[in-house]
């Protein structure tokens, strides 16, 4: 006899609703079924183990039994209460039989950096441990701090141009993680900013399989009508990663067209080019990643993509340039913290 | 020396083609047996257990179970450059006892060759896994410094690097195996030598052609200021968490649809290799941190034979339960398992949902959870109520 489950996500993003699947494996853990929201799959009765990625990259697992003809819903999300795993059994009620492992997140001490100029955004809120910033309504957004013995530049990926409403609220906060002089800031997108806030914690969380199954409906979303450029430039060095941009080369180009300071589309524009076989496109695109060098990525992959392709232009024309273009980045910008997901540098304090 | 493949290559059917190279020895660098005048720039101390990490990374890619969907290993090129002493020799795989230096004349050797054999058929899987001395240049690239690094003999510095990423790019195309998983395993060194490497074009790199492939993910090692740690009498830590999560079914996942059997997809990789190498860099003390590039698409990197067992622990609280409490531990189907008066009660299962009961007389109340025991092991905490 067969019995129903159907899953809810909770979540404030209809796209995410859409997007988000969970496992369902029997009691030898084969994989019988990926669910969506809202669908009701039909199950044999039996165990069965949930297992879900959630908009913020926190895996929740759910064992679940199921009853003949019984009709059951689990609910899955941030903002949906866990059921406590139950120390009796009382019934064979779904819930009661149901039970529920958090994964722990990992825990890291913070400390505090003093800033010390910040550009293109205001400081919206400051708390012993974190800085929240908001767009200043135009221009790349950039925050200086000092911490221990170095001088860190962190870029923002506030909401410039972006036409969600900010609402004064904190469009992306900088924590220093780490311990005492060794901590670094580490800037993050907001989680009211649900899709691109996902699509950020997945990565962090290296649900790198979750966050592909996710990219390009969350990308193309964040792209239309320029709701979250920042976000949908995150997306798309995503997709490039993975070699799945070129379908969406239209978007990058008008994403470059329209925010000037987001010089992350412009090298996504390049990395297109560079992949053409006609050599005047390639020649554009050079001329292109030229022009970004002396100007700041607000992502660190876009820096590394800079890097790489002033090393591996796909022709020998503008080595001179190129090798040029290196050595001037090298100079100017300082450490990187590579580990960082927004362009983050350091220079010792004179 | 030619660089041949330590077992009988086979290019005509679908295979595995791998490529082990580990570097400890620098024979140029400053205070370097060979410092040459390019070298003197480099101080850089020879590493202990490089060439024996990739050692046994070749010894397992030998060892291990090529069940499909994987094709059989067809072919596996190793080159080390040991220090003295640092392989046991007689504990080796003979097939890997007169494995090439790692130079740049044998690398490129190798490389050709390795592309060849990568190249042979589309449904080839490939494996790469590097370690030594380098320099992390870009978010997911790396240099690896061979072992002839700064010679004099060389036009240029960076003549005597590996770029591992440029590589990694150039087997990126329609020809190429399949699937691929690479590892670079490469030590951050002092900032000076990285800030001199990062504004150089060149290594040893191979032309791009067009195309691209299924997946081919690349493990980096180190972040910037993080180094990539090895342990001096044993192997690095990326690779004991490699081989932790193979062997231990850490990594393992459950059969899915079109394949029956226990597997380790590159997902579970992306998740638990930096996670795995955390903790065993936080257990010595430091950090490490594995950054995940390359064309991190779904991918099988390991196919287990059984299926995976789980080491089990159940504790049960209060203390002065323990003496009144019986553990029954039953499969989904309320078929008994196990049964335990001792404490703490442990034992081995199949990986899967299972009943756990505890009962201790009428002084405490029963006990009966659902619970989901997953490999590598599970402990579990019973809690009794009066």
């Amino acid at each position: 006899m067969k019995a129903t489950l159907t899953l809810h996500f909770e979540s404030s993003s209809q796209l995410l609703k859409s997007l988000l699947s969970a496992e369902i494996r029997d009691s030898g853990l084969r994989l019988v079924a990926t669910a969506h929201h809202g669908s009701p799959l039909e199950l044999d009765a039996g165990l069965y183990r949930v297992t879900a990625v959630l908009e913020n990259g926190a895996e929740q697992r759910h064992v679940v039994a199921l009853e003949p003809g019984q009709r059951a819903t689990l609910r899955l999300g941030i903002a949906a209460p866990l059921p406590a795993a139950p120390a009796h059994v009382d019934d064979a009620g779904f819930e009661s039989l149901s039970a529920a492992i958090r994964l722990p997140l990992p825990v890291k001490r913070v400390v505090a950096g003093r800033l010390v100029a910040v550009r293109g955004a205001i400081e919206t809120t400051a708390s012993g441990d974190a800085h929240g910033f908001r767009t200043a309504g135009d221009g790349f957004a950039f925050a200086e701090f000092e911490h221990a013995t170095r001088r860190w530049f962190v870029s923002l990926p506030v909401l410039t141009g972006g036409s969600v409403p900010g609402d004064g609220r904190d469009e992306c906060t900088v924590r220093f993680d780490g311990d005492g002089r060794a901590a670094k800031p580490a800037a993050r997108m907001s989680s009211w900013r649900t899709v691109a806030s996902s699509v950020q914690q997945m990565l962090l969380q290296s649900r790198i399989e979750q966050v592909l199954a996710v990219a390009d409906e969350a990308t193309t979303a964040l792209a239309e009508k320029y709701s979250d450029p920042a976000g949908a430039a995150l997306g798309a060095l995503l997709l490039h990663r993975v070699d799945r941009l070129a379908p969406l080369r239209g978007w990058v180009d008008n994403l470059a067209r329209s925010f000037a300071w987001l010089v992350d589309a412009r090298v996504l524009q390049a990395a297109l080019a560079a992949q053409s076989e006609s050599a005047a496109v390639r020649e554009r695109g050079l001329s292109i990643l030229l022009d970004c060098v002396r100007e700041r990525a607000l992502f660190t992959e876009t820096h590394s993509l800079m890097l790489n392709l002033l090393r591996r232009w796909p022709d020998d024309d503008g080595l001179r340039e190129r090798t040029s273009a290196l050595g001037t980045i090298v100079a100017e910008l300082g450490d990187i913290d590579w580990s960082a997901l927004t362009l983050t540098t350091s220079q010792p304090l004179a | 020396m030619p660089v041949a493949s330590v077992v009988p290559e086979r290019l005509d059917a679908p295979g595995t083609h791998a490529l082990v190279i580990g570097v400890s020895v620098y024979r140029h660098v400053l205070d370097a047996a060979r410092q040459s005048v390019r070298g003197r720039d480099f101080a850089i101390e020879p590493l202990d257990s490089a060439a024996r990490t990739a050692h046994r990374v070749a010894s397992w890619l030998l060892a291990r179970d090529y069940d499909a969907p994987l094709p059989p290993l067809a072919s596996l090129r190793v080159l080390l450059s040991p220090q003295p002493g640092e392989i046991d020799t007689a504990a080796q795989d003979p097939r890997l006892a007169n494995a090439p230096a790692a130079t740049r004349a044998n690398v490129r050797e190798a490389l050709r060759d390795f592309r060849k054999a990568c190249e042979s058929h589309r449904d080839n899987h490939a494996i790469v896994y590097v370690i030594g001395h380098g320099a992390q240049i870009t978010k997911h690239g790396a240099l690896l410094l061979l072992e002839d690094f700064a010679s004099d003999d060389h036009d240029n510095l960076l003549d005597g690097a590996l770029d591992v990423v440029d590589v990694h790019q150039a087997l990126q195309n329609a020809a190429a195996a399949r699937q691929q998983c690479w590892f670079v395993d490469v030590c951050r060194q002092h900032v000076d030598v990285d800030r001199a490497l990062e504004r150089l074009i060149g290594g040893i790199r191979l032309d791009k052609k067009p195309g691209n492939v299924e997946a081919s993910p690349l493990f980096l090692a180190a972040m910037s200021d993080t180094q990539a740690f090895a342990l001096r009498d044993g192997h690095s830590l990326l690779c004991d968490a490699l081989i932790w999560a193979l062997d231990d079914a850490a990594a393992a996942r459950g059969p899915r649809t079109g394949l029956g059997q226990w597997h380790v997809p590159f997902g579970s990789l992306y998740e638990v290799l930096p996670q795995r190498v955390r903790e065993l860099a936080l257990s010595h003390g430091v950090e490490q941190f594995v950054e995940v590039g390359g064309v991190a698409n779904p991918g099988v990197f390991h196919v287990y034979r059984d299926h995976p067992q789980v080491a089990v622990s159940i504790v049960v609280e209060p203390a002065a339960a323990q003496p009144l409490a019986r553990l029954d531990l039953s499969d989904s189907r309320r078929r008994p398992v196990f049964s335990s008066t001792q404490w703490p009660a442990t034992t081995r299962v199949r990986a899967g949902l299972y009943t756990i009961e505890v009962t201790a007389t009428t002084r405490y109340q029963p006990y009966w959870l659902l619970v989901d025991f997953a490999p590598p092991r599970c402990e579990h905490h019973v809690v009794l109520e009066p």
